[in-house]
């Protein structure tokens, strides 16, 4: 088997591809950190990285951008911008120059023609860099997606153009043309505003700030013709979580996690779909316990899981009348 | 004595059921930013083992 030189020499290294933490840079538990992650912790140590997370953390908690001024003039002073972000990019350039392979220590996500990179995060706060290159977009948007967060933008680099969508009131979406050149800002109240970039020349680099309150409401995708709501989802990443969770220990047989399914789906201070997948792995697991936790919330008038409970139990118990045997034993 | 088992297929979700986070998308605008946040499902709550379990797979 051909094994590149390079990859060899990676394995020799012992250099932790992937052991970060996800908030701060390399954990102190890697034996030899990369070229990537010593540019990395030099950045993120640096007395200005430090006072804008101090900052984000207190912008995270709910204090307004202007009280955080270490974290503010970022998102609105261009110089500022760039003097947080350019010794990254270069410390970053120049390690990956010379270890090519190595990862950067950040979350990143990466799409048709833009890259997303997670730089800072605290609490519901998040700071990030966008890259947008041109692509050939021949449609024309009809929908645009509203979600449950505040932005702070400003443009880095290059010129974007685009549009602001505002909700301003049933079935009404007002547009406007935008076109945001370096240096210039854009904050949004993202679940009343959508903004969307249609175009760029060349590369356009902006530094996002973001914070979402501690239960967002759900994400829409709305018609832009319409007004109408034609799809929602979670607003809510943790509660999203939860419920992939609970099917990863559902269909690994889990039952160790029975107890904590019962009390999650009875949790009326939890998100109602992790309180349902609870409900339902638990039927998986246990039917005898999933009934139970049937039969309560649909004791429970004013939840909202009541009457959804009420009809599954009576469907399971016509579709399965040997369950009925389970009725009759204690199991909550 | 057999215990019936009940099939998770038979147990619908809600019908107020929401998307998971993140999964809708906006790309008809060209660009899919509409959610800005980077979603990781499973790293959050189980980061990778360390390195020295990593040399298993060597």
């Amino acid at each position: 088997m051909h094994v590149h030189p390079a990859i060899a020499a990676l394995r020799d290294a012992c250099v932790s591809q992937r052991h970060h933490g996800t908030q701060g840079p390399a954990s102190a538990a890697v034996n030899n950190a990369s070229a990537v992650q010593t540019a990395h912790e030099a950045w993120f140590a640096s007395p200005r990285v430090q006072a804008v997370i101090e900052a984000l953390g207190r912008y995270g908690a709910g204090a307004s951008l202007e009280a955080c001024p270490a974290l503010g003039r970022c998102l609105c002073d261009y110089g500022a911008a760039r003097e947080l972000v350019a010794p990254m990019i270069e410390g970053l350039v120049r390690a990956l120059t010379r270890d090519p392979l190595s990862e950067a220590p950040f979350r990143f996500k990466v799409s048709h023609g833009l890259a997303t990179i997670q730089l800072l995060a605290a609490r519901g706060a998040t700071l990030g860099l966008s890259a947008y290159e041109p692509i050939a977009n021949t449609q024309t948007a009809d929908t645009a997606l509203f979600s449950d967060r505040e932005v702070h933008e400003i443009v880095l680099s290059r010129v974007a153009r685009g549009v602001v969508h505002t909700r301003i009131g049933a079935g009404r979406i007002a547009t406007q043309k935008r076109v945001w050149r370096a240096g210039e800002t854009l904050s949004v109240n993202a679940s009343t505003q959508a903004r969307q970039i249609h175009k760029v020349e060349r590369s356009a680099l902006l530094l996002q700030l973001t914070r979402e309150p501690a239960r967002p409401r759900p994400t829409r995708l709305v018609s832009l013709t319409s007004g109408e709501t034609l799809r929602t989802a979670s607003g809510d990443k943790s509660a999203s979580q939860a419920v992939m969770a609970l099917g990863v220990l559902g269909a690994l047989g889990e039952r160790g996690a029975i107890s904590v399914m019962q009390e999650t789906a009875l949790n009326r201070e939890e998100d109602p779909d992790v309180r349902w997948e609870a409900a339902r792995q638990t039927l998986g697991l246990e039917p005898e316990r999933g009934l139970k936790v049937l039969e309560r919330l649909s004791e429970w008038s004013e939840d909202p899981l009541a009457e959804p409970a009420r009809a599954l139990r009576s469907q399971l118990l016509e579709a399965q009348p040997e369950l009925r045997v389970l009725l009759r034993e204690e199991a909550v | 004595m057999n215990t019936p088992k009940i099939d998770l297929s038979s147990v619908p979700g809600l019908e107020t059921a929401q998307g998971l986070f993140g999964s809708l998308s906006q790309s008809n605008a060209g660009y899919d930013d509409g959610v800005v946040a980077v979603m990781v499902y499973v790293y959050d709550i189980m980061p990778p083992p360390p390195p020295e379990a990593a040399s298993l797979f060597f």
